[in-house]
């Protein structure tokens, strides 16, 4: 017996050496990923090459495209893994001090950095998206804009050209319809991606204050001029110009559509290229361009901004070690590694910089360079059941179940409803950024 | 009889009520004080007393709509379901060649996951060149149908689920069938009774528990009808195609309204309780002697 105990004592005091020097998995935590179009390569990468920078760290990542609901009962029991990047209601976590602010480390310098803080190395307004009352409570990692993607080769073989005004959109529509090719695909299981276009067009009509207004909930934004002429436009390409059927069809059936060239064209975040790489066939010269002004006098903004945030929460146990591990991600060396495996873009500034990067990645770059802003609406993040049911009524615009006119009323009036309930989550104006004003009195 | 002690009997129930009791009962009591509420699964729930309950029976909410979906899912596929089953059966059980083969053969869908059953019907209706149904409509020159269309789904989903289910109903008439006995028909027979007589007059009336069985699984399976929707509407049912269970689901775990998600559950008990008894109520009646 005597034998035993002392056994059992030297197992102790050897495993209680092993946690004290600070040998491997001596410290740990856990990040918990989606994984989705772009996978878990690059954060694999990350894992590797940070563990291998700290001998003592463990670090149990895991991935999964449905993260949220594996991630969402831990977070309610209090016991969230230490790095999230998961479709979640990130107001409703704010708002219950569940999130933790990130500003005491984006104030300090950036990895492998001396001077400047972290905050300063993204582009402008990515951090936007989870910012709420001046605090930041998600870093990007992923770069993304909305698009209308073509191939080149197609393109090249029949004479259209990329179109620059509303009426030569027009024009390529029917010129494509002419040649017996449907002209855009489309993902009509998720109308989300209608809803999307119905963005771009909006601010093209009404500039960032339309965008804004909704936002908002001012009165009167779902159902302005500005509103119901975007509402017009999408009702005429879904009835006129979308590929019969393709409501029925899910992202990957649809963007397979324009990758077999059934459709000539798809609407779709910069993601496609990734999500589709495996059917891309060789000599497809993927490309890309935006919807086209509808007013001089509006400025051109992209839809897009920063994807894939990576979150802590304030009853992560080892957060502090999570947070240095994102900062790690998003170092600038680190980004030009995110841009050469998922062909994509970073929001880290320059981190494309010197980088061959693929023809639709190439012209994505040159309509950020081209815009005033970017935007992205925050209906989703602020009033997530207005959200649901703006995609829903856009999926009855695109399928001629309500008028132009109808669809704005309805959406106005749920709006209305929304503004008198005296619970709802109130959230200061949104203001418009100094570029913008810029570039609009510039466009006067 | 021996009487035992009231400790005795409570020492052997009482674990099984305490586990009853703190799995269900005081779960679905937490569920009705949650119904009560405004939450959002994060921040304290707020007392909106019978709010949730007055937006869910607002004839133009989405919710009539799902119960009217429901009531679609139960009726129509059911009535097919039940037809065609008991044909089958019938067939069957005259002593047709290959009954044995038949039964395994119609009763095999029953056993396919749900997943699978909707990636396979999800294959055969699809839109695209590898639907085999619109390639045939493409080759016989029509235009190709978008089954799975939301506006569509609901009346796409009742071949798949009589393709599913009517193998489990045929067994239950099989089953039935084959207890009435031979002198029945034999009398029927006897007085001049053809095929068709026998089955009306005879059959039939005799197999009258067994469909109210068959009815009783139908629509409480109907009334809880989730899966296959959920899977064919890539997790995302819209206005024209949610059930009770899929609306439920969406406003409580998509939209964060935990409260008024509970309420919705809280109707569907009831509406399934109230089957139930009405069941229990038909079994009650006096059961036919033969």
């Amino acid at each position: 017996m005597k034998r035993i105990l002392v056994l059992l004592l030297c197992f102790n005091a050897a495993a209680c050496t092993q946690v004290n020097t600070g040998e491997k998995g001596a410290r740990r935590f856990e990040v918990a990923l989606f994984e989705g179009a772009f996978g878990l390569f690059y954060y694999r990468q990350m894992e590797k090459q940070y563990e291998a920078l700290n001998p003592e760290l463990n670090i149990r990542m895991w991935g999964s495209p449905r993260v949220s609901d594996k991630v969402r009962p831990r977070i309610l029991r209090r016991d969230p893994p230490d790095v999230v990047m998961a479709d979640l209601p990130v107001w409703l976590l704010i708002k219950g001090k569940r999130l933790q602010p990130l500003d005491k480390w984006l104030d300090q310098p950036a990895y492998g950095q001396r001077q400047g803080r972290w905050r300063d190395t993204f582009l402008p307004g990515v951090l936007d998206a989870f910012t709420y009352g001046d605090q930041v409570y998600g870093i990007p990692l992923y770069f993304g804009g909305y698009v209308v993607f073509y191939n080149r080769g197609m393109f090249r073989e029949h004479g259209w050209e990329v179109p620059q005004t509303w009426a030569e959109l027009e024009n390529l529509f029917k010129s494509i319809k002419a040649a017996g090719i449907a002209p855009l695909a489309f993902q009509g299981k998720y109308p989300s991606y209608a809803q999307r276009i119905y963005f771009s067009l909006l601010q093209r009509a009404g500039g960032l204050e339309a965008i804004q207004a909704l936002d908002d909930l001012a009165p009167g934004g779902f159902n302005s001029p500005a509103a119901v002429e975007a509402a017009r436009l999408l009702q005429h390409i879904a009835l006129n110009y979308f590929q019969p059927g393709c409501m029925a069809m899910n992202h990957i059936e649809s963007q397979s559509q324009f990758i077999f060239g059934k459709t000539a064209m798809v609407a779709c975040g910069l993601w496609l290229r990734k999500e589709m790489e495996d059917k891309l066939p060789e000599g497809f010269e993927l490309s890309c361009f935006d919807w086209p002004p509808l007013r001089p006098d509006i400025p051109y903004c992209w839809q897009g901004g920063g994807g894939s945030f990576l979150m802590s929460f304030v009853d992560a146990p080892d957060r502090e070690e999570g947070v240095e591990f994102m900062r790690y991600m998003s170092a600038r060396e680190n980004m030009q590694q995110w841009i050469s495996m998922n062909a994509a873009l970073s929001p880290i500034k320059d981190a494309a910089k010197g980088l061959s990067v693929p023809l639709d990645l190439e012209a994505a770059l040159s309509y950020m360079d081209r815009a005033a802003i970017m935007f992205t609406s925050r209906l989703s993040t602020r009033y997530p059941s207005l959200q649901q049911d703006h995609i829903e009524a856009i999926r009855k615009l695109i399928t001629d179940k309500f008028t132009p006119q109808a669809f704005c009323d309805h959406m106005e009036e749920r709006a209305a409803a929304m503004r008198r309930d005296p619970q709802r989550d109130a959230f200061p104006p949104s203001r418009l950024p100094e570029a913008y004003i810029q570039a609009r009195e510039a466009a006067l | 009889m021996i009487r035992l002690p009231t400790r005795m009997i409570l020492l052997f129930v009482g674990p099984a009520l305490l586990i009853y009791g703190l799995l269900y009962l005081l779960p679905a009591l937490a569920a009705f004080a949650l119904s009560l509420g405004k939450f959002d699964g994060i921040s304290p729930p707020i007392w909106v007393g019978l709010d949730n309950y007055r937006e869910l029976f607002s004839l133009q909410g989405p919710f009539f709509q799902s119960l009217l979906h429901n009531l679609f899912l139960i009726f129509v596929p059911g009535i097919l379901m039940l037809v065609i089953a008991l044909l089958f059966a019938y067939w069957i059980d005259q002593g047709l060649k290959g009954a044995g083969w038949y039964r395994v053969f119609f009763f095999f869908p029953n056993i396919v996951p749900t997943a699978a059953t909707s990636i396979l019907w999800l294959l055969i209706f699809s839109i695209t060149d590898m639907g085999l149904v619109n390639s045939v409509l493409r080759y016989l020159g029509l235009e190709p149908i978008a089954f799975w269309e939301s506006s569509n789904v609901l009346w796409t989903l009742v071949p798949v689920m009589v393709w599913s289910g009517v193998g489990f109903f045929m067994i239950l008439f099989l089953a039935a069938m084959s207890s009435i006995p031979d002198s029945l028909y034999e009398a029927a027979r006897i007085d001049g009774a053809g095929l068709w007589s026998q089955f009306i007059h005879v059959t039939l009336p005799l197999l009258r528990d067994t469909i109210a069985t068959c009815w009783i699984f139908i629509i409480i399976g109907g009334l809880k009808a989730f899966d296959l929707v959920w899977i064919v509407e890539k997790e995302m049912p819209t206005s024209a195609s949610h059930t009770m269970a899929t609306l439920m689901y969406s406003e409580a775990f998509r939209q964060f309204r935990i409260g008024y998600g509970t309420a919705m559950s809280v109707i569907l008990f009831i509406i399934i309780l109230g089957v139930t008894l009405l069941s229990m109520r038909v079994y009650r009646k006096e059961r036919l002697e033969y």
